[in-house]
């Protein structure tokens, strides 16, 4: 196990610079570690407080009676040199630098200073300058917001907005999340060393990581070759307006936008435009395993919602699967005249679970099927289940489109999350998800 | 953008064909020659028609001052050329080196080739269709060195002009392995070499054969 275990499963904890008012983040962590349901010993530590939230409050980590493992440190940024040194000298394995004012702020000695001293004690370190660091598997959420739910999806990014926002969206849905990781001035800790944990992670399926720059060119290929889970990026700076901001933020130096696209292709990288996209995607790859193939069949309640997948599988170069003839007449027999039998395979509004679970089995004897997707476009209450007993039944996998289903849209899109089949509430996003794992073109015949 | 400046300096036509030949990288049949007469017997050991190219470490651009010249069917017209070169030089303020004497390479398909340097992963292949579809489309496809034969096909499929090559309509399938060749040995050519920009341009590609007809080699 990687050095970094050290971190993401930390038995015990001190918050430094734990604080009693509600507008500081000495607060607001330590809260959310509390709320977060965080299993390990918590200790804060500040020298102004006895009780930090109803916890016995420490003056210095060497006041602390028990072994620390990690120290979540938000104190000024002059201070945090000899918090790390008291830190080192009490054995702490890891540390958390939220505090900012260090090389983004053009204080390079004072973060130097820093990585002489975890180098000195042999403390592996995220930050400084970030927005914390969350592993749902431990309840560790040791960052802002409060997301609790696990899942699949790692996120790695050097923007705690970008975390924060992929983060909530996903427990929002019923998703959730296995980590997310704010990479602030990685000073220590960069995306290679999370991208190399996250693959050997039981508990993450896929990586979403947003990124400004890599660190270190031929070190990032070096990794990315190694990778077995799939790795979503969203790299901005595609513009020369963006690659200006990308440098006032986080002092990237960026490449061109057409020789990162070619990398992802090479490496087998999954690149995407945009947070929409990006999220999509990873969630899709959380969900999901590796897609055999591009041959999708449609099983829709709505006339309107399988046009629309049908332009979109076309227009982003997935396939519409092939109905053997022999099963066509067979189908075409047994339901009522008002049906399309074929592909989009068309319900109309006699839609309900037990005729998508018919349906669907009857095709999934059908060789040239990769990818089901059922598109719900009404109310129908106990798709979920029937989705998910279907799933279990066939080979290929079920990616759900649900759209024009109001609140029994809502309740039954939770349903299939908490068992991990993802549903996109359009066509095109569904296709649009679908599509981009397949972004590596093959070669010459 | 910062990116880290290194001095870099234009080989002569002829010197980037020296080493692009080390390399084996098929290129037309050509000599260096600095007098008319020079570039008569040239033309005639090569056999007409031939190009002439202007030799001038002072152009970048050599088309765009009137230093090519096309078809040139015969020693007059390969004389007349000649002067022609010369009076626009002198007209420029340019100082001439010499011509290139090459091969005329016809009716194939034109792609571009070339390498170049990224501030985050160093040294990159790029490939594209020439004319209209870099220019306007850009239309190109990037790899990253080192690079394998299966990356470079991938590189070439990738393209959406790539039918142009692939065989389209009445064109038949044009010498891809040709050109999967020269990208791997360039590739090769620049992890060894001290090179800081490469521009096979145009790369002319027929049914059974492919030649780099233009060259811009920059050296560090």
């Amino acid at each position: 196990m990687s050095q970094l275990s050290c971190l993401f499963e930390a038995k015990s904890l001190a918050v430094v610079g734990a604080s009693n008012n509600p507008s500081k983040y000495g607060n607001i962590v330590l809260s959310n570690i509390l709320e977060g349901g965080y299993k390990g010993d918590v200790y804060p530590v500040n020298p102004n407080d006895e009780l930090v939230l109803g916890l016995k409050c420490y003056p210095s980590l060497s006041d602390i009676p028990n072994d620390v493992e990690l120290a979540v440190i938000i104190v000024k940024n002059h201070m945090v040199p000899d918090v790390m040194e008291e830190a080192g000298k009490k054995g702490v394995k890891a540390a958390v630098i939220i505090s900012g004012g260090f090389s983004e702020a053009g204080e390079t000695v004072l973060q130097e200073k820093v990585i002489e001293i975890i180098k000195k004690y042999n403390i592996r370190m995220v930050g400084p300058n970030c927005q914390g660091v969350n592993y749902t598997p431990n309840k560790m959420c040791a960052t802002w917001p409060v997301i609790k739910q696990e899942g699949k999806m790692a996120i790695i990014s050097q923007s705690g907005s970008v975390g924060a926002e992929l983060g909530k969206k996903a427990e929002n849905e019923g998703i959730g999340v296995s980590a997310i990781v704010s990479l602030g001035n990685k000073a220590d800790v960069n995306e290679l060393d999370l991208l190399e944990y996250f693959d050997q992670d039981k508990n993450t399926g896929a990586i979403a990581l947003y990124l400004e720059a890599v660190s270190n060119g031929e070190a990032f290929l070096k990794t990315a070759a190694r990778l077995k889970k799939p790795v979503v990026i969203l790299k901005p700076g595609k513009t020369e307006a963006g690659q200006k901001a990308a440098n006032t933020h986080t002092n990237s130096i960026t490449g061109k936008r057409e020789v990162f696209e070619g990398v992802c292709r090479q490496y087998g990288l999954i690149n995407t435009d945009n947070l929409g996209e990006f999220y999509d995607c990873a969630k899709l790859l959380s969900m999901t395993k590796k897609l055999r193939g591009k041959k999708i069949q449609l099983v829709s309640s709505s006339g309107g919602g399988a046009v629309l997948a049908c332009d979109a599988i076309v227009g982003e170069n997935m396939e519409l699967a092939l109905i053997s003839e022999e099963r066509r007449s067979k189908l075409k027999a047994k339901y009522p005249q008002h049906f399309t039998v074929g592909n989009p395979f068309d319900l109309t509004g006699d839609a309900n679970p037990t005729l998508y679970k018919e349906i669907m089995l009857e095709l999934s004897k059908e060789e040239g099927i990769d990818i089901f997707m059922p598109i719900v476009g009404d109310p129908i209450p106990g798709v979920a289940e029937a989705f998910l007993e279907v799933r279990e039944m066939i080979e290929q996998e079920i990616v759900v489109c649900f759209f024009g289903g109001a609140e029994v849209q809502v309740e039954e899109t939770m349903k299939m999350h908490k068992q991990g089949l993802p549903v996109f509430p359009s066509p095109y996003r569904a296709v649009k998800a679908i599509a981009q794992t397949f972004q590596k073109k093959s070669s010459i015949n | 953008m910062i990116t880290a400046v290194k001095q870099k300096e234009m080989l002569l036509e002829p010197e980037a064909y020296q080493i692009l030949r080390k390399y084996d990288i098929p290129l037309p049949a050509s000599r260096y020659v600095c007098q008319e007469n020079e570039a008569v017997a040239a033309a005639k050991e090569i056999g007409y028609p031939v190009a002439m190219k202007v030799v001038s470490s002072d152009i970048a651009h050599k088309s765009d001052v009137g230093g090519v010249k096309l078809n040139l069917e015969n020693e007059s017209e390969v004389r007349k050329a000649y002067c022609n070169i010369m009076k626009l030089a002198e007209q420029y303020g340019h100082c001439v080196d010499g011509v290139l004497i090459t091969e005329m390479i016809k009716d194939g398909v034109e792609v571009i080739i070339g390498c170049s340097e990224d501030a985050e992963f160093g040294k990159y292949i790029i490939f594209g269709l020439g004319g209209i579809f870099v220019e306007l489309f850009k239309d190109v496809s990037v790899r990253v060195l080192p690079l394998t034969s299966v990356d470079v096909e991938q590189m070439i499929c990738e393209v959406k002009s790539s039918k142009l090559l692939t065989g389209y309509r009445s064109e038949k399938a044009k010498y891809i392995k040709g050109v999967v060749d020269i990208i791997l040995k360039l590739s090769k050519l620049i992890e060894e070499e001290n090179i800081a920009e490469v521009d096979l341009n145009p790369v002319i590609v027929r049914e059974d054969d492919v030649y780099v007809v233009d060259a811009r080699v920059f050296v560090y």
